[in-house]
């Protein structure tokens, strides 16, 4: 890990980082604007997956923005990858940083069981259709994950890093 | 003593910058808010520019009013941010750029509503399709966009050295 760590901190990243003056600034910036197409898009087709908006927004056409919250997701995977480079070690052992992966992880995993099972139940419904209890919860659970994320994320610099 | 001193030496004021819990509660809820109020009007825009044709023209005003939730929450939670710190932020050109972009994207949300989502909703779906409603989206989206930039710069830049 110390090795991975001293890796991180001599690549050409990590010192654009460190020596270019707003390089950090920009990236935040540009995090920020990735955190609200993600949430944006995943606020409007969770919203729907837990049965609002039901006679205006159809069940099938609201994964439209998926790519959008893609989009969004990779902004904010480039540039916290910057800013952990600049500062790996304060990072790794920060317990928000910590608290903000785990909650990005079981937001991912919360994704798959909506793409490998729920998404299957979906197909079958009317554009209007209200959902199913499971639709729901992982409706609610991907909105309260992402908002774990924001805070944790947002609580990082309470720990000295970031 | 200055009215930002009074602000700040109020017990709201006394909270925010001397609770570690009271200040990041804030700016938690500020985040949140902030993915609200930005992130829907970028669906918003989004939609008016053609992405994701099949949501229907008549959920665009219902998620209007969702943003101002997240803008209310932001309004309430920044006034907080604001007198824990008010003679810091007065003085800060960032901060005051900022202000001026939320009053700007305020007025420009509220045309939109008015001119494009609500008619459109009302079945008269070409208001959408005009090149004034993309105009706008495109507006709406740079000025929310701007608030960030401002709001994130005031750590950076702007501040006003004021001699006590």
């Amino acid at each position: 890990m110390d090795n991975f760590i001293a890796w991180m901190a001599g690549t050409w990243i990590a010192h654009i980082m460190r020596d270019v003056r707003f390089a950090w600034a920009i990236c935040e910036t540009i995090h920020f604007v990735g955190l609200c197409m993600l949430c944006g898009a995943v606020i409007v087709m969770d919203a729907r997956l837990m049965g609002f908006f039901r006679k205006t927004i159809s069940l099938h056409a609201v994964h439209a923005l998926t790519p959008f919250a893609i989009v969004g997701f990779v902004l904010n995977l480039l540039t916290g990858i910057a800013f952990i480079t600049r500062d790996a070690e304060n990072y790794v052992i920060n317990p928000d940083f910590q608290l903000k992966i785990l909650a990005i992880l079981l937001a991912g995993l919360n994704f798959l069981v909506f793409w490998f099972v729920i998404r299957r139940q979906l197909d079958k419904l009317p554009d209007d259709a209200n959902t199913e209890v499971g639709a729901k919860i992982v409706g609610f659970s991907s909105v309260a994950l992402w908002c774990l994320v924001i805070w944790f994320g947002r609580l990082i610099p309470v720990w000295g890093a970031g | 003593m200055s009215i930002l001193q009074t602000l700040e030496n109020s017990a709201i004021g006394t909270w925010v910058a001397q609770s570690p819990a009271g200040f990041y509660i804030l700016l938690a809820v500020h985040s949140t808010g902030m993915a609200m109020v930005v992130g829907i009007m970028m669906v918003i825009s989004m939609r008016l520019l053609g992405v994701a044709p099949k949501i229907s023209l008549e959920a665009l005003p219902k998620l209007a009013r969702f943003s101002w939730v997240g803008f209310w929450l932001n309004f309430a939670s920044g006034v907080m941010l604001f007198i824990g710190e008010a003679s810091k932020m007065f003085y800060n050109w960032s901060f005051r750029f900022k202000i001026l972009f939320v009053a700007i994207g305020m007025v420009l949300t509220y045309i939109l509503t008015r001119s494009v989502l609500k008619p459109a909703a009302a079945g008269n779906p070409g208001v959408a399709n005009s090149q004034s409603a993309k105009l706008q989206a495109v507006l709406n989206m740079l000025i929310w966009v701007a608030v960030i930039c401002a709001g994130r710069w005031i750590a950076y830049i702007g501040q006003i050295e004021v001699l006590e």
